[in-house]
């Protein structure tokens, strides 16, 4: 933003302000300027080519996208027609991340921190350095560490990368963290158990369905651009919709149906949806009797959830639910949903049982992978990394986590580690301290009770962060090490959340990286070159990597980067899955493997953690708004002007009784803490519930634009003690994101 | 050809894609102003609520545009009917006095003090004058975007609202058939999505004509025989109980 005398942040709040004034002056001067009709420059000139082929690197869904470059200069993204994922569009997000590249504010150099405190509004007094004295510098603390305190004193917080992970394990620590637990283990976990394939339940085909419940989950808005293509067009080609959801969605808005159940308490519905569907035998006979195990005991047990059962812990009257079970059990293809942080996410300590209710419910329909309901992706076999190239004999690492997420015999050996956990055993050091560490991109935002977290990673003695912004985590950072965007950068990617068969994604550079940055892999290998552990990566490179595995699919990737439309598909007929990877080769309706790790084998009734109290009145509900990633986008310039902070949505009725007026500033506590934000009232939202969407509350002066709009409802979410994790008895060790109660008054 | 583009507000998810995807080629203007932006609409009392979206833009008014006739300098102009048909700013000669953007009915244009301009759609007409669709109509992941030769826009548009209907949706309509280069798919009362109600004209076969007295209403309905009189009726019914619909839904005033 280039203004004179302002800052940028100074200067986009006047231009708010200017916009919002907007009255009109009327000095009448009636020039003789003759009107022209194409004054408008040029914008884009689609003959010039310069399309660049990548795939987006914003969510998971890894749309292909093309890049339209002029001059040097990448001028707009668009989506690839040819992708199953994005067909030719991208969502908000996409076409928002050209201002993601251009952001004045990235990290554009290697830095050190001089200032030794750390924390909000602490000036780590950064000091630019080489990429060497980044690496030197990171070695010697994680060798000192080692030395001191054995190798599980460092911990990496880090989504899985290849070079990370044998980085890791050249170590020898056992403590690697990520965030799914606060995001979807709760699903990832049943769907092991009960079809024991496909990794995650998170592909569907909503476009072919008839009749789609949703239990929480927003799909246009706080979704992936596939699943709000599919919403739309499945509703546009008439299909039923009823959605089930304590506040009032895009889906909920745009659907046949919208009942606000009590927050925490879908389970309920659910199982008296089953109960039903089973008494009054509507469920798909061809496909239970076929692919489906413990149909009988599962009956058995769930006599007791009569639809006037339900009714009074959900507060959704006996009739409604049993019509919805009714006309769930007779339209097809009917199909439950879900994704992430739906009713089945960590939500709660019972939302895993929902979890398993909606693949029981699925499976009653015969939804499961078939045309209309939830498909197992068919994604391309990769080589593995050891297999292009193996590793050297690697010391087993101690078995024992600080954050006891190898207790958790379903999701333990994905060692994807607790966020909620973690930091009692940092402030502790107990069981052992983390003196070291390397964090790439979870910011502190993410975490459950994240004021908390901060005064953890104080007791970090060195902490070397990889991001692309100054985010919080980089504000506590002792070296960081700046990475490119996704637009300078090479690779490819499969379609895994919408893959009906395989396809690969090219990711060519759009532009030349415009700053002094390295890939993740090469400051993995750095650090470990300057470790002493340089051997690890002997003969390694990305390109032999993608080579090999492109080979391998009879392919190459001289060829992929040849292809016309930069991807490559093996198209073919969908046929579906008749066995599965579980002790009885079926989707087990009474998981056996529950039961041999001592969980519930059937998803029986259980209240969740919290209910309202007269110091706490009010359920917590968390959501995202459709123009933001999380965290991640805050300072996104376009992002920012569809969405720029967060509030407190109450029920209009409700705020207006305590005296509360839209805009007005509220404190909004939890036992874990307090923030302060605007409150936002709408009619669509149970009068008993808050709602805060989350990402904001960014504390980091170096992001211009999202710094200090609204507030992280992070600081809300009690984190839990490993025993409490463990006595909850969840096998996805969910994080209990929404599981406690807030109180609200003027500020 | 005469241009037009149908937005399709049972179809829109209120994401923003419009709006970033303009943005980020028209980025002239300061931060905050907008050539198009989205608008959310509730109506309704918990539970029997609901909400709409509604893209705002400049509607690209037919004839007598009040900007044109507002501006006091002459830069906004009206790019006749064979030419796309559009409502043409010149931002170079524009002193951005607001004057426009006061007497627009649509509150369309958005007044860049910062710059001294004002900022409004320009149809993408460097676009549509080279035979392509405006970016945002390229954007929208969910389509409900479409642009093209006028006659077929509101064709699809009546099919549209016509389908709806006979799901159900018995407010589906077609708004600003004849005043606006910009169509409205809508389900609700013009009222809700803050439209005036002038421009609420029903789809279907009756939408050129303009019905705005009881003798013109039978007219037309001769004109158009027996089939004609029945969907007049049937209009007619529809009008009624959307005024009393207006008055029982009409949400609460101003958060939105």
């Amino acid at each position: 933003m280039k203004t004179t005398g302002l800052s940028r942040r100074e200067f986009l709040k006047a231009s708010a302000a200017a916009a919002a004034a907007g009255a009109a002056g009327s000095f009448l001067l009636h020039g003789c300027a003759r009107p022209e009709t194409e004054v408008e420059p040029q914008r884009t000139d689609e003959t010039l080519g310069g399309n660049r082929f990548s795939y987006c690197g914003i969510c998971s869904a890894n749309c292909a996208m093309m890049g339209h470059v002029a001059a040097g200069r990448l001028i707009q993204l668009r989506g690839n027609p040819d992708d199953q994922v994005g067909r030719g569009k991208l969502c908000v997000k996409g076409y928002s991340a050209i201002k993601d590249l251009y952001d004045p504010d990235r990290l554009k150099y290697p830095l050190m921190r001089t200032e030794p405190r750390k924390g909000p509004g602490i000036d780590p007094k950064w000091v630019k350095i080489s990429w060497e004295e980044a690496f030197q510098k990171t070695a010697e603390s994680f060798n000192a560490a080692i030395e001191s305190h054995g190798p599980e004193s460092i911990a990496f917080f880090s989504r899985g990368h290849d070079w990370m992970n044998r980085l890791r394990d050249a170590i020898g620590t056992p403590n690697h963290l990520m965030h799914h637990s606060t995001c979807f283990t709760t699903h990832t976990a049943v769907w092991r158990a009960c079809l024991g394939m496909g990794n995650r339940p998170f592909m569907l085909d909503i476009a072919r369905a008839r009749y789609l419940l949703s239990f929480g989950w927003d799909m246009p808005s706080k979704a992936k651009n596939m699943s709000a293509q599919d919403y739309v067009s499945a509703i546009s080609n008439g299909a039923r919709s009823v959605v089930v959801d304590p506040r009032l969605t895009v889906t909920g808005t745009m659907a046949d149906e919208w009942i606000p159940i009590k927050p925490g308490t879908d389970l309920a519905f659910m199982l008296a949806m089953i109960r039903i569907i089973i008494n009054e035998e509507l469920y798909d006979a061809d496909f239970v009797n076929s692919r489906t195990y413990g149909l009988d005991r599962l009956q058995a047990e769930v006599q007791n959830y009569t639809p006037q059962w339900a009714s009074e812990i959900t507060g959704v009257d006996a009739e409604v639910i049993t019509r919805i079970a009714r006309e769930f059990g007779t339209t097809r293809p009917a199909l439950i949903p879900n994704h992430k942080r739906d009713a089945g996410g960590p939500n709660y300590s019972n939302s895993w049982r929902a979890a398993y209710c909606m693949v029981i419910l699925n499976s009653l329909v015969g939804a499961i992978d078939q045309p209309g309901g939830q498909i197992v992706p068919r994604r391309p076999s990769l080589k593995p990394f050891n297999a292009v190239f193996p590793p050297p004999d690697f010391p087993e690492p101690r078995s024992e986590r600080i954050d006891g997420f190898e207790k958790h015999p379903i999701v333990g050996p994905t060692r994807r580690g607790d966020f909620s956990t973690v930091t009692d055993a940092l402030l502790s050091g107990k069981p052992y301290p983390i003196k070291a560490a390397l964090f790439r991109k979870h910011n502190v935002l993410a975490f459950p009770d994240a004021t908390r977290f901060v005064e953890a990673l104080k007791k970090i003695d060195f902490i070397a962060v990889c991001d692309v912004w100054p985010s919080e985590m980089v504000q506590m950072a002792d070296v960081v090490f700046p990475e490119p965007y996704f637009l300078e950068t090479s690779g490819f990617g499969d379609r895994e959340y919408h893959e009906f068969y395989p396809q690969i994604a090219l990711r060519q550079p759009v532009v030349p990286p415009l700053y002094d940055t390295k890939g993740y892999g090469g400051i993995i290998s750095g650090i470990a070159d300057a470790m002493g552990l340089g051997h690890i990566f002997e003969g390694v490179s990305s390109s032999t990597l993608w080579d090999e595995q492109l080979k391998a699919m009879g392919t190459s990737w001289q060829q992929l980067n040849d292809s016309p439309n930069g991807l490559w598909s093996d198209e073919q007929p969908f046929v579906p899955i008749t066995e599965f990877d579980t002790p009885s080769g079926r989707i087990e309706l009474y998981s056996t493997v529950f039961e041999q790790h001592g969980y519930d084998p059937v998803p029986l009734w259980q209240e969740k953690r919290e209910s309202p109290s007269d110091r706490y009145p009010f359920y917590m509900l968390i959501s995202r708004p459709a123009m933001h990633k999380m965290s991640s986008t805050q300072n996104n310039e376009l992002m920012a002007q569809t969405y720029l902070e967060n509030a407190a949505i109450m029920n209009r009725s409700m705020a207006r009784q305590m005296g509360l007026e839209q805009g007005q500033e509220v404190y909004v506590e939890s036992r874990a803490g307090q923030i302060k934000l605007k409150v936002q009232l709408e009619e669509g939202i149970r009068p008993d519930c808050v709602c805060i969407e989350h990402g904001f509350g960014h504390w980091s002066p170096s992001l211009t634009i999202a710094h200090q709009n609204g507030a992280n409802e992070g600081d809300l979410i009690p984190h839990l003690s490993i025993e409490e994790m463990v006595a909850l008895k969840d096998p996805g060790a969910g994080a209990c994101m929404t599981d406690f109660c807030v109180s609200v008054r003027p500020a | 050809m005469e241009q037009a583009m149908l937005i399709d507000q049972t179809r829109c998810i209120g994401c923003g894609a419009c709006t970033v995807s303009c943005k980020a080629i028209y980025a002239e203007a300061s931060f905050g102003i907008l050539r198009t932006r989205m608008k959310k609409y509730e109506t309704g009392r918990f539970p029997s609520v609901s909400f709409r979206f509604r893209k705002h833009m400049c509607m690209h008014c037919r004839d007598n545009a009040p900007c044109i006739a507002a501006c006091p300098v002459n830069v906004i102009s009206y790019v006749a009917g064979d030419r796309g048909g559009m409502v043409s700013l010149n931002v170079d000669r524009c002193i951005g006095c607001g004057a426009c953007t006061s007497q627009c009915p649509y509150h369309a244009p958005d007044r860049d003090r910062e710059r001294g301009k004002a900022e409004k759609c320009s149809f993408c007409s460097r676009r549509v004058l080279a035979g392509q669709t405006p970016f945002c109509a390229e954007a929208c992941p969910v389509g409900a975007i479409t642009f093209g030769g006028r006659d077929e826009v509101l064709a699809e548009g009546q099919r549209r609202a016509e389908a709806l209907r006979a799901k159900g949706r018995n407010h589906a309509y077609v708004w600003g058939s004849q005043d606006t280069m910009v169509l409205y798919l809508l389900d609700q009362p013009p009222r809700v999505y803050d439209l005036p109600a002038e421009g609420y004209t029903a789809s279907g076969p009756l939408s050129f004509t303009r019905l705005a007295t009881p003798a013109g209403g039978v007219l037309a309905a001769a004109a158009l025989g027996a089939h004609g009189l029945h969907l007049l009726r049937e209009r007619r019914k529809r009008i009624e109980s959307e005024s009393e619909l207006q008055e029982s839904q009409a949400g609460p005033p101003g958060d939105s």
